[in-house]
C-alpha cells in the first residue's frame, strides 16, 4: 500500500472517507476521555504499550502486491471490553496502533488507514457489547457478548481490508473478503482474550500460565498461515505452468512468492530450467536458421548456373557446369555430413571408447592431414609412451579439423605446429599456427556452429564446433589461445 | 544500365553477371563492403544501380547502404541475400532498399526489378499505360 498516487479514485475515497470516520469516532469520546481518572490513565498508558508490543507479533498473508496482516493484539481488545472503560480502549488503540506501525516505518496513507479502521471495528464491537448490557467476564453471557462485539469488529475489519484491496487489486471483493482466515482469527483471539480478562478478575498470576498456550497457538497459526501463502503459491505456479505447456511459450517465467520459503525455491528452480529450456530452443532456431543460410548458396550456385546454361551448350561449357554443380552438391553433403556429426556429439553414448596409443594416434593425424597441411604440419612433441581411452575415429576427426582451420587461415609458407602432452589427469592437443591469430571480436563465438567470423577463406563454420562436440562429449574441452598478429593455439583436452 | 554487384561468392557473383549481361546490362563485381563504397562514393559515380549482398568478409552488407544512404546517394539499391530474418528484411527497408532477394531467386526476377528502376523502361510503361487507360500514374511500379 505504499504507491498511493497509483491507485485507482475508488481506492483513494475510500481510504479518505475511512480515515476521516476513524478521527470521527475517536473525537466522540473526548468527553469521557476529560473526566478519566488516575486509575483510567493507568488503564491507558498499561493497553497501549500491550497493544504496541503486540504490534510486533504480526502474520502476513501476501496478496500480490498487498499485504492482509493478523495480529494477536485482538485479544487484548477482548480483554478490554471487560476490563476497561470505553474510552481506554479507543484512546489505547488509537495511540499504540500509530506509534507501533510509525516504528515499524508503515507509509502514513496505511497508518492512516489501518488506524482507522480497527477504531471503527472496536466501536462497533463496543455497540454490540453495550447492547448485551455490558456483563462481566465472570458470566457466561459476557463471553456471549464479547463473541458477537468482536464478531462485529472482524466483520469491518475484514470488508474493509477486501474493499481496499480489491480495488487496488482489481479482483472480485468477495474473493478477497472470503479468504478463510477470519473465523480462526476470530474464534482464537476471542478465546484468549476472554481468558486472559477471566483470569485477571479471579486470579492474576494464572496469566502467566495462559503465555503457554499463547505462544504454541502464535506458532501454530503461524505456520497455518505460511501453508495458506505456499499452497496459493503452487496454485499459482501450476497456472503458469499450464499455461506455458499450452501456449509453448517457454519466455514466461513463474512469478517468485514473496515470502523466502520453499515455494519460492522451487519456483526460482523451475524458472533456471526455463531459462535453460528457452536457451536450447533458441539454440535450435540458430542452428536451424544458420543451416538453411549455408545450404542457401551453394543451392543458389547450382540455380543460377544451371538456369543460364545455353540452350545448346558447348561441350566445355557442359563439362564446367557439370563439375561446378558436383562440387557444390559436395559441398552441401559436407553441410549434412557435418550437421549430422555435430547432432550426433551431444550424446556421449555415441562414442566408441577404446585404448589409444598416443604417440600412434599423432602419427595417424598427422599422415591423414598431410595433403590438406601441404608440408607446413611439424609435430613437436616427442614420444609420449601415453595411452587414452577415448573414440580414436572422432579424435582424429577433431585434429585434422583443428589441422585444417589452421591450414586454411594462414599465409601457405608457415608453419603449423601439433603436439600431444599430459596435463595433470588429461591429455592436451595443441595447433598452433603462426598467422594473424583470430580477430578479439571472434574469440568468444570461435567454436559456435556456423562462426565464420571476419575470414574470407573457405570452410562452412562447422570443424570447430565439432571439435567443440567431440571434447565435450569425452567430458575435456576445446579453446583457444589467441595470439593477435603473431598467430594461434586451438587446443583439445580430453581425461586420460 | 550501369550495376555494381557487390558479392564475394565468385561463382554466384559469375553467374549473376552473366545473367544480367544477358539482359543487356553493364556489370561491375567487388567483393568487399570497402570496394563497394569506394566505387559507389566516387565523386563521379558511374553505376545507375546496385545489387548487393549481405554476408559481405569486411562488413555488413546494410551498414554499407547505411553509409551509402549517409552521404545523401539515392541510387536503387537491391539485396541479394541468403538472409531471410524479418530483422533483417525491416533494417533494410528502413535504409530504403528497393527490392529484397531472398537466394535462390530466378536471374528474371533479378532482372525484373532492375527493369523497374530503368527510366527509360518506365517511360515505355508510362506511355503504353497513358494509351491503354488515361491513367498513367496509376499504372507506375
Amino acid at each position: 500500500m505504499n504507491e498511493w498516487r497509483s491507485w485507482p479514485a475508488a481506492a483513494r475515497v475510500l481510504v479518505a472517507g475511512v480515515s476521516l470516520a476513524g478521527v470521527a469516532v475517536t473525537a466522540v469520546r473526548l468527553p469521557e476521555i476529560q473526566v478519566w481518572t488516575g486509575r483510567d490513565a493507568v488503564l491507558f498508558a498499561g493497553l497501549a504499550v500491550a497493544v504496541a508490543v503486540g504490534e510486533f507479533f504480526q502474520f502476513e498473508l501476501p496478496y500480490r502486491t498487498e499485504r492482509t496482516v493478523y495480529v494477536v493484539t485482538d485479544a487484548l481488545w477482548t480483554a478490554a471490553l471487560f476490563l476497561v472503560p470505553p474510552s481506554v480502549l479507543v484512546a489505547a488503540l488509537a495511540v499504540s496502533i500509530v506509534v507501533g506501525q510509525a516504528v515499524q516505518h508503515f507509509p502514513p496513507v496505511k497508518i492512516a488507514f489501518n488506524v482507522a479502521q480497527i477504531l471503527l471495528g472496536i466501536s462497533a464491537a463496543l455497540l454490540v457489547y453495550g447492547a448485551f448490557g455490558s456483563p462481566a467476564v465472570t458470566e457466561p453471557v459476557g463471553w456471549l457478548a464479547a463473541a458477537a462485539a468482536m464478531a462485529a469488529f472482524q466483520a469491518v475489519n475484514n470488508l474493509l481490508i477486501a474493499a481496499i484491496i480489491s480495488l487496488i487489486e482489481h479482483e472480485s471483493f468477495w474473493k478477497v473478503a472470503l479468504v478463510p482466515t477470519g473465523i480462526l482469527h476470530w474464534v482464537g483471539n476471542l478465546a484468549i482474550g476472554v481468558l486472559g480478562a477471566l483470569l485477571w478478575v479471579v486470579a492474576p498470576l494464572g496469566l502467566l500460565l495462559l503465555a503457554v498456550p499463547l505462544v504454541l497457538t502464535f506458532f501454530a497459526y503461524r505456520g497455518w498461515l505460511r501453508s495458506i501463502e505456499e499452497r496459493d503459491a503452487m496454485h499459482e505456479m501450476a497456472r503458469t505452468a499450464e499455461d506455458i505447456s499450452k501456449s509453448g511459450d517457454v519466455t514466461t517465467r513463474l512469478s517468485l512468492p514473496p515470502a523466502q520459503d520453499d515455494a519460492r525455491v522451487l519456483a526460482s528452480t523451475l524458472n533456471l530450467m526455463l531459462d535453460r529450456l528457452d536457451a536450447a530452443f533458441q539454440r535450435e532456431r540458430l542452428f536451424i536458421r544458420e543451416t538453411s543460410h549455408e545450404l542457401r548458396t551453394p543451392i543458389t550456385i547450382c540455380r543460377g548456373h544451371l538456369e543460364l546454361l545455353d540452350s545448346d551448350p558447348t561441350a566445355a561449357e557442359l563439362r564446367e557446369t557439370v563439375e561446378l554443380v558436383i562440387d557444390e552438391l559436395d559441398r552441401m553433403a559436407r553441410i549434412v555430413e557435418d550437421m549430422n556429426t555435430l547432432t550426433r556429439m551431444e550424446d556421449p553414448a555415441s562414442l566408441r571408447r577404446e585404448a589409444i596409443d598416443i604417440d600412434l594416434l599423432v602419427a595417424d593425424v598427422a599422415s591423414k592431414a598431410a595433403p590438406l597441411v601441404a608440408g607446413r604440419l611439424e609435430v613437436t612433441s616427442g614420444p609420449t609412451g601415453g595411452h587414452l581411452r577415448a573414440d580414436p575415429q572422432r579424435l582424429t576427426q577433431s585434429l585434422i579439423n583443428l589441422l585444417r582451420n589452421a591450414a586454411q587461415h594462414t599465409p601457405y609458407n608457415t608453419k603449423i605446429e601439433l603436439r600431444a602432452l599430459a596435463v595433470d589427469d588429461r591429455w592436451r592437443f595443441e595447433v598452433t599456427d603462426h598467422g594473424d591469430g583470430v580477430s578479439p571480436k571472434d574469440v568468444e563465438s570461435v567454436f559456435l556452429p556456423f562462426c565464420t567470423g571476419t575470414s574470407t577463406t573457405p570452410g562452412n563454420g562447422l570443424g570447430l564446433a565439432i571439435v567443440f562436440g567431440i571434447a565435450r562429449a569425452h567430458g575435456g574441452a576445446a579453446g583457444l589461445d589467441n595470439r593477435p598478429g603473431s598467430g594461434a593455439t586451438f587446443w583439445l583436452e580430453v581425461p586420460q | 544500365m550501369k550495376i555494381l554487384l557487390v558479392e564475394d561468392e565468385e561463382r554466384i557473383a559469375a553467374f549473376l553477371t552473366k545473367g544480367l549481361r544477358r539482359g543487356d546490362h553493364t556489370v561491375d563485381v567487388v567483393g568487399v563492403g570497402k570496394d563497394a563504397l569506394d566505387a559507389i562514393l566516387d565523386p563521379e559515380p558511374e553505376h545507375d544501380v546496385l545489387v548487393l549482398d549481405l554476408g559481405l568478409p569486411d562488413m555488413d552488407g546494410l551498414e554499407v547502404l547505411r553509409r551509402v544512404r549517409e552521404q545523401g546517394v539515392q541510387m536503387p539499391v537491391i539485396v541479394v541475400t541468403a538472409r531471410t530474418d524479418r530483422d533483417d528484411r525491416t533494417r533494410a527497408a528502413q535504409l530504403g532498399v528497393d527490392d529484397y532477394l531472398a537466394k535462390p531467386f530466378p536471374i528474371k526476377q533479378l532482372l525484373a526489378s532492375i527493369d523497374r528502376h530503368d527510366p527509360q523502361r518506365q517511360g515505355a510503361v508510362l506511355r503504353t499505360s497513358s494509351m491503354a487507360s488515361g491513367s498513367p500514374s496509376a499504372e507506375l511500379p
